[in-house]
């Protein structure tokens, strides 16, 4: 019996390319669930532009999406004024950075400058479970522990707290995000070589000189895109704010009143029955194509940077 | 000789620099342990109370024409003769679930669950009670009639308009369908795809790496995608395209699924990228094929690594709501469903729904669903750091 061998011959047969086949249609099906992503989302969003101008979406500040049960009364169309809601979800993302960034920045240094590997073994997989927690429980923390909290401590300093305040909303997103940050802070910092540390030490430098001068602004660019992905992170979370920020779509810059956020207009458009035909539920499509759009550009920045910072880095 | 103790030799500046930033970064680690640890206190505190249940010990003794009358009959034998009024205040003491769950046939001694106002009186959390009402519950509890047991409703029973009788059995298993079916599907196209993206380089050329670079922001960005967007990807595809029916476990389970697909991927290609290179020169040099290598000696040695990987996934899609808000896995479910085609919510969910709920009852059972939840996740990302530290193979 003679088998003919050569480059062209294969070690098994029809199997392998059935296996074969699977793995590159698994790979295919990741990039049609994107294509699937962009395609329903921008149908939706193209039908919507069809019934409202998109110059009306982008810069109108009013934002009541509400249509009268007949044609011919007030506010028939409903306004669908993009810009409170960008506002409010860029404000309780603004409050929400300025606890975590400086609070994950810092624990991140603490974690893999000053503890040692046996401490950090522990407090390590303690942050990991920690960015575990679901979101639908810092919801029901933010609405029905500090809400309350916030709006009784305001009474008895004399100040007007809505129940359902930008603070609260910004507060627990922060907490939320401290272990996101402070993760990926403490890799980047981790991927600066220790010849760098040792040199700095070595000249006379003391731990906490080596770190503002040498270990920050090396890392400084991977930092960097762990905040943006943060925010990112922050922009598109849906469960807090549903259950802490308010409805009203208000342009303010006081932490103490109600805002509104794209994500929670989502949800209350589409919660219940919907027709597929309406100004209403379309425009929650274009809401999530947007926040889709902003989150991807963002994302992928962030994700360039880090790896060119960590490249550059490791070289 | 004299030691040198570097710390206290530093002068002015670099010393206030050197203290202020180790203060900083304590103060910082502090601040998250006080926050957490707040967290999971008021959680716990808020929720204990939901894990027992305040039940009424009735004496039935006639017979009336429907149990609902039976028990009402009896309750009003608490006081003597009474009037409209208090009889209305007596029916009110037990919950009124009651009339259809339990079958009084003979006379005798029955325990009954107490409506809700009596079980936050007895537990102390707040009084709605009326006067005769009170009196009549405080009396009994002095007879120990009225007590507080193990609350197994909260374990076996599902939602439902009464705070004292609801549970969270509904939502657990329509969690178990979801997720299972979302991992069984998520799990083979992830690793899948994460072996054809690491292991199968077949050609050459800038086609194949514009491919690969492609394939590598398309993967990293579907990791980070607002999860909301997959909902209204499920409600748009699956419900309005495919037209499937709302609410059901399989399209909760579809949409998780993409959801997890991306952490799944991102997971196995950094298992199989520790694999080293060796493994798969000596195993090619052995004479098997590529998909032979990979199947056996380059899978199995990064198993350790997927596992890991898959379980922090599901870890992540139990936890998952606003999708499954958005593709109205919201619904009230009084039975828990029996088929993956049957109308589910799953426990953040039914979090979400009671956290919503304006009757004072359901706040300490929404605590108390928030514990068993937190107590499964932490269980399974425990687990998952175990299994990571067990099985890590150091090459």
């Amino acid at each position: 019996m003679f088998i003919w061998i050569g480059p062209k011959q294969k070690s098994s047969g029809f199997n392998e390319d059935i296996i074969k086949g699977f793995f590159r249609i698994s790979s295919w099906i990741t990039i049609a669930i994107t294509f699937a992503i962009v395609a329903s989302l921008s149908y939706e969003t193209i039908k919507f532009f069809t019934l409202v101008e998109p110059r009306d979406f982008f810069f109108n500040t009013t934002w009541s999406p509400q249509t009268a049960f007949r044609a011919d009364s007030v506010g028939s169309s409903g306004e669908f004024g993009f810009i409170p809601l960008i506002w409010g979800t860029m404000f309780i993302t603004f409050l929400a950075m300025l606890i975590a960034g400086p609070i994950g920045l810092l624990s991140a240094i603490y974690t893999s400058e000053y503890l040692k590997p046996s401490q950090r073994q522990i407090v390590k997989p303690l942050l990991e479970v920690l960015a575990g927690i679901p979101t639908v429980v810092y919801g029901f923390f933010a609405a029905i522990v500090l809400g309350p909290w916030l709006r009784n401590m305001g009474v008895t300093l004399g100040l007007d707290v809505a129940t359902e305040s930008a603070l609260a909303a910004g507060v627990v997103m922060g907490m939320m995000i401290i272990p996101l940050i402070s993760s990926i802070t403490d890799d980047v910092i981790k991927a600066v070589p220790s010849a760098m540390r040792d040199g700095a030490r070595g000249i006379g430098a003391t731990r906490e000189e080596c770190i503002k001068d040498i270990i920050l602004p090396a890392a400084l660019p991977g930092i960097v895109a762990g905040f943006i992905m943060a925010i990112a992170r922050a922009i598109g979370e849906t469960m807090i704010v549903v259950m802490a920020a308010g409805l009203a779509a208000n342009l303010t810059a006081n932490p103490l009143e109600a805002v509104t956020t794209v994500t929670v207009q989502i949800v209350t458009l589409l919660i219940g029955d919907q027709e597929f035909d309406s100004a209403k539920t379309l425009s929650a499509f274009a809401l999530a194509f947007t926040l889709f759009v902003i989150t991807f550009i963002l994302n992928w920045i962030a994700y360039r940077n880090y790896k060119n910072a960590i490249n550059r880095l490791k070289q | 000789m004299q030691s040198i103790d570097l710390n206290n030799r530093l002068e002015g500046r670099r010393r206030r620099l050197q203290k202020s930033m180790e203060y900083a970064c304590k103060g910082a680690l502090t601040i998250t342990a006080l926050m957490m640890l707040t967290f999971f206190l008021v959680l716990g505190y808020r929720g204990i109370g939901a894990f027992t249940q305040t039940q009424i010990e009735i004496n039935v003794t006639s017979i009336e024409s429907s149990t609902k009358s039976t028990i009402n009959q009896s309750m009003y034998n608490l006081t003597e003769d009474p009037d409209r009024k208090t009889k209305k205040s007596l029916r009110q003491l037990v919950t009124p679930n009651a009339y259809s769950t339990i079958d009084i046939t003979e006379p005798g001694t029955y325990t009954l669950v107490a409506h809700t106002d009596v079980d936050m009186y007895v537990k102390g959390v707040y009084n709605k009670l009326d006067e005769v009402q009170q009196t009549t519950v405080d009396n009994l509890i002095e007879q120990g009639k009225i007590y507080r047991t193990w609350n197994w409703d909260f374990w076996t029973g599902s939602d439902s308009r009464s705070p004292e009788i609801a549970g969270i059995w509904g939502a657990a298993v329509g969690t178990f369908y979801t997720i299972g079916l979302a991992i069984l599907f998520a799990f083979p196209i992830g690793v899948g795809c994460a072996t054809y993206m690491e292991e199968f380089p077949q050609r050459k050329g800038k086609g194949w790496k514009r491919y690969r670079d492609f394939m590598e922001i398309n993967i990293n960005n579907l990791a980070a995608v607002p999860s909301i967007v997959y909902g209204l990807l499920g409600l748009a595809v699956l419900i309005n395209v495919l037209g499937m029916s709302r609410s059901i476990s399989l399209v909760g389970a579809i949409t998780l699924g993409i959801l997890v697909l991306p952490v799944i991927v991102i997971s196995a290609r950094t298992a199989l990228r520790t694999v080293p290179q060796h493994i798969r020169d000596a195993s090619n040099g052995l004479g098997a094929s590529r998909l032979q290598t990979t199947i056996y000696q380059v899978l199995p040695a990064a198993l350790p690594g997927i596992i890991t990987g898959t379980i922090i996934a599901i870890a992540r899609a139990i936890g998952e709501s606003a999708p499954l808000i958005m593709i109205g896995m919201v619904a009230f479910i009084l039975v828990a469903p029996s088929t993956p085609m049957d109308p589910a919510t799953t426990l953040p969910v039914q979090i979400f729904l009671w956290a919503d709920s304006p009757e004072r009852g359901f706040a300490e059972k929404t605590s108390a669903a928030i514990l068993v939840l937190l107590v499964a996740l932490v269980t399974l990302n425990l687990l998952a750091i175990w299994l990571r530290k067990r099985f890590e193979i150091k090459w």
